[in-house]
């Protein structure tokens, strides 16, 4: 199993993608939590704390893991069980028990497992999505069961069901125990035929975000690159907040694209993210264009989707040394065209540039 | 950050460098040098092992 990329901005983990390997098959949701700074005034009274991979200055309480339909069913080889009618699980309620999910059959396959270290209390939420953006939500409440595991058992129904996201809240934790959620699929079922193995997104958001439509300030940014040509890179910018990342990667994953890499950055207030994408078989990069909520009326975080051109060979890296280049004197425009240009006409990479603050970076004039 | 206006302690610019070997090094740094002068600009060429060396606490 390999982390494919992990996203952070101004303190707090925004994302974590996780490629499930075939033996191992898990998907582990994060790690060395800490406490949520501040807990909004209704969670407080109630004396519950919910989990948060925040590591600082932001208050994003729950954690998602969304996993495709498809990569359920490989993990529990769901597709030989179809038949087999649900039977509800007492307490549990059930919006639409016809489709979806239920939780806590009796004799399903064993297909996940929550286990929490150190908790007295764990309310499980389970949420499906349609292709047509229809959902359902379940609710599983853990006992008082000392701390240990909860284990859930997810049975999947609808064949149009896009995904499913869980969603763990962790009541009184002992945070100064730095408590870990794992989410771990475990299946008894045939190991699936796929030969590269089930791929699954683990993306922490904002319980309420289900659309990218709270960005603004967003501009366009292109780039090109090389790699393979069923891949596109996905350059989106807005300004910084929490769960770009993972609003994005939502929209991508329920496009069926599965993010191979991402690299984030911010400029000032600015978040800009790359993303390169690998794309379901006859899909292109238009479909990421005609995506609405890339769509610049939609105020998201607008995106720029370009196809990579194939890979053809690598080329020789030149030997190089490193150098830095440190400028002092008066603002002017073109500061940076200029240097750059001398840089450039000697034949060098591109400079990484970047101004730095003045304490204590008064250069020596030595050369 | 890079403040602007004319102070020079205000706008300092870091550029990170790779530079092939086959490069004349004072060729470039001379260059360099003419732009800076003319830009006004006070400007240092280090190998960043050395500017490492100066600028770690």
């Amino acid at each position: 199993m390999g982390v494919l990329g992990a996203g952070r901005g101004k303190g707090q983990i925004a994302g974590v993608l996780v490629d499930a390997g075939q033996q191992e098959r898990g998907l582990h949701g994060c790690e060395n939590l800490m406490p949520p700074p501040q807990l909004p005034n209704q969670q407080r009274r109630r004396g519950a704390h919910r989990l948060d991979v925040a590591l600082a200055g932001t208050d994003r309480p729950g954690f998602d893991v969304m996993v495709p339909h498809q990569d359920l069913k490989a993990l529990s080889g769901l597709e030989r069980i179809h038949a087999i009618e649900p039977v509800p699980a007492a307490g549990v309620d059930h919006n639409q028990p016809l489709h979806a999910l239920e939780v806590d059959l009796a004799g399903s396959v064993r297909l996940k497992q929550i286990l929490v270290d150190g908790e007295k209390r764990l309310d499980i939420g389970v949420q499906g999505f349609g292709q047509d953006g229809s959902g359902f939500r379940k609710k599983q409440r853990g006992g008082n069961d000392g701390g240990k595991s909860v284990e859930i058992r997810v049975f999947v129904r609808r064949d149009d069901l896009h995904a499913v996201r869980l969603r763990a809240c962790v009541r009184e934790a002992p945070w100064n125990k730095n408590p870990r959620l794992d989410f771990n699929f475990i299946t008894s079922g045939p190991a699936p035929t796929s030969t590269a193995g089930p791929r699954c997104q683990g993306v922490q958001t904002q319980p309420e975000v289900d659309r990218i439509s709270r960005f603004d300030n967003t501009v366009f940014v292109a780039m090109a690159g090389g790699c393979r040509n069923e891949q596109v890179h996905s350059v989106h910018t807005g300004r910084d907040r929490p769960g770009i990342v993972a609003s994005v990667s939502r929209v991508l994953f329920e496009q069926n694209c599965n993010i191979e890499n991402v690299s984030q950055t911010m400029l000032q207030t600015e978040f800009a993210g790359i993303f390169i994408v690998s794309m379901p078989d006859g899909m292109t990069s238009d479909a990421l264009h005609r995506e609405p909520r890339f769509a610049p009326h939609a105020a998201g975080p607008h995106g720029a989707h370009q196809a990579l051109r194939p890979r053809r060979g690598f080329l020789p890296a030149a030997e190089c040394e490193p150098f830095v280049i440190t400028t002092r004197g008066p603002d002017r425009k073109g500061l940076v065209a200029h240097i750059s240009g001398v840089i450039a006409r000697h034949g060098s990479t591109s400079p990484t540039c970047r101004p730095c603050s003045r304490a204590g970076m008064t250069p020596a004039t030595t050369s | 950050m890079f403040k602007g206006g004319d102070d020079p302690g205000d706008n300092i610019m870091i550029y990170e460098v790779d530079v092939p070997k086959a490069v004349d090094l004072q060729a470039l740094a001379q260059d360099l040098r003419d732009r800076a002068s003319e830009l006004q600009l006070d400007i240092s060429i280090q190998h960043r092992n050395i500017f490492e060396v100066l600028h770690r606490i």
